[in-house]
């Protein structure tokens, strides 16, 4: 299958970027795919998430955009099918770059080129910001995977992004293939059901149908470092995750 | 906008703007959503592994194609000697369409001459009612903008790209 770039992406924090791009990415890799997940976020959770404590991530993502590095060699194997690029401890430098115009913004994608001919997916977890690195994540990709949460405020952070999104669009003269997913979601709520009413009208057939349940457990995973397929393989949370796998493959939405 | 409704948890739907502005949605080429919120809350209640979902959609919709609008790169310089030569670009762009997309990432130097010809042309705009944005101004142009005190005039906070390249 031909390579998919995705970049995991909403400029809230909170919303489970990195739960969605840690388990998402575990799930799709024990079906059988090869997958690369890149930590765009200079916090370095993902790499935390995935068993990577911080404290070991000196080189990454960072030296690569910065040219000192090849993709090659900044991944680390984290199990059969699935790799890390971890985010490095200068990446917030780079998010902080005022020279060179909008070719800031080209430098992960040019760093990419060619670099995973051998993969089907490569995630990008974003930082919750709409910095310099965001930019570098919508040029290097043309698909966009959007957590949301069920509360009021993501939907003010959805309509800041979507504004965004559509520049980039209009200036890229390219329009990015978006998907929704439902996370930490509790539709119990009263406030849920209404946002997700809202998400319906707007992005039809856009929605993936698998809803990502709020569970502690969720919680307890980047502590231990596992993903929670790794963790508890048999829970709810493990289950949402496969089952949104399967989704995203499917092109299944709602 | 979408108005208050009663007992409505939420007032005024944020992302009402995508449906004004045309755009936003992939549109699918399956006719209709037949799924409803309850639908879900209900399959969120099914913890079997195996369960399948009801009516899925297949594919990754269709996109409708954004109208187009007119591009102009500034120079990297931009000054009195090369502001005709402007002045004629935006003149006859502004001629042939409503919207005029200025991407002012090169940007390096920019004089008032420049600026003022941009604050006329963003002028004309709104008075004829047509839409004149800049993307990705660098921070030369956002610079000089904020030191003659027309940034707000250039409309440079929702510039395409302002906030990713500050």
């Amino acid at each position: 299958m031909a390579l998919r770039v995705v970049a995991v992406l909403n400029q809230k924090g909170g919303v489970g970027k990195t739960t969605t791009s840690a388990n998402l990415a575990y799930a799709l890799a024990d079906m059988g795919f090869k997958v690369t997940v890149i930590d765009l976020d200079p916090q370095g959770h993902l790499g935390v998430s995935l068993g990577i404590p911080a404290v070991k991530q000196l080189k990454g993502i960072d030296a690569v955009m910065l040219g000192e590095e090849s993709v090659e060699n900044c991944l680390l194997s984290i199990k059969d099918n699935l790799q890390l690029v971890v985010s490095g401890r200068r990446l917030q430098e780079i998010e902080q770059l005022s020279d060179g115009g909008a070719k800031r913004g080209d430098l992960l994608r040019q760093a990419f080129d060619g670099q995973f001919d051998d993969q089907d997916f490569v995630f990008i977890d974003c930082p919750p910001s709409s910095g310099v690195l965001v930019a570098n994540a919508l040029f290097a990709t043309d698909e966009i995977l959007i957590p949301m949460t069920g509360d009021y405020l993501s939907l003010q952070g959805l309509s800041h992004m979507m504004a965004t999104i559509k520049k980039f669009e209009i200036a890229l003269q390219k329009q990015y293939q978006k998907l929704l997913v439902l996370s930490r979601f509790n539709t119990t709520r009263r406030i849920s059901k209404e946002v997700l009413a809202i998400l319906m009208k707007h992005f039809p057939n856009q929605i993936l149908p698998t809803v990502i349940r709020e569970a502690a457990l969720l919680a307890e995973c980047p502590g231990i470092g596992k993903s929670v397929l790794e963790y508890k393989p048999g829970s709810r949370s493990a289950r949402d995750f496969r089952q949104l796998a399967r989704d995203f493959i499917e092109g299944k939405v709602m | 906008m979408a108005e208050k409704q009663e007992n409505n948890l939420i007032g005024v739907d944020p992302l009402a703007w995508m449906d004004e502005d045309g755009g936003g949605q992939q549109q699918s080429t399956s006719l209709k959503n037949e799924q409803t919120v309850d639908d879900v809350a209900e399959k969120m209640e099914a913890v079997s592994e195996d369960s399948e979902h009801e009516k899925p959609q297949e594919g990754i919709a269709a996109q409708n194609a954004e109208e187009k609008a007119a591009p102009l790169m500034l120079k990297a310089v931009q000054n009195i000697q090369n502001v005709t030569e402007l002045h004629q670009d935006l003149s006859t762009l502004f001629e042939k369409t409503d919207k005029i997309e200025i991407d002012a990432s090169d940007v390096t130097s920019i004089d008032t001459a420049t600026m003022q010809l941009l604050i006329v042309l963003k002028q004309s705009a709104i008075h004829e009612h047509k839409q004149v944005s800049f993307d990705f101004p660098s921070e030369r142009f956002i610079e000089a903008a904020d030191l003659l005190g027309l940034s707000a005039m250039l409309e440079l906070e929702s510039a395409g790209g302002a906030g990713f390249f500050r």
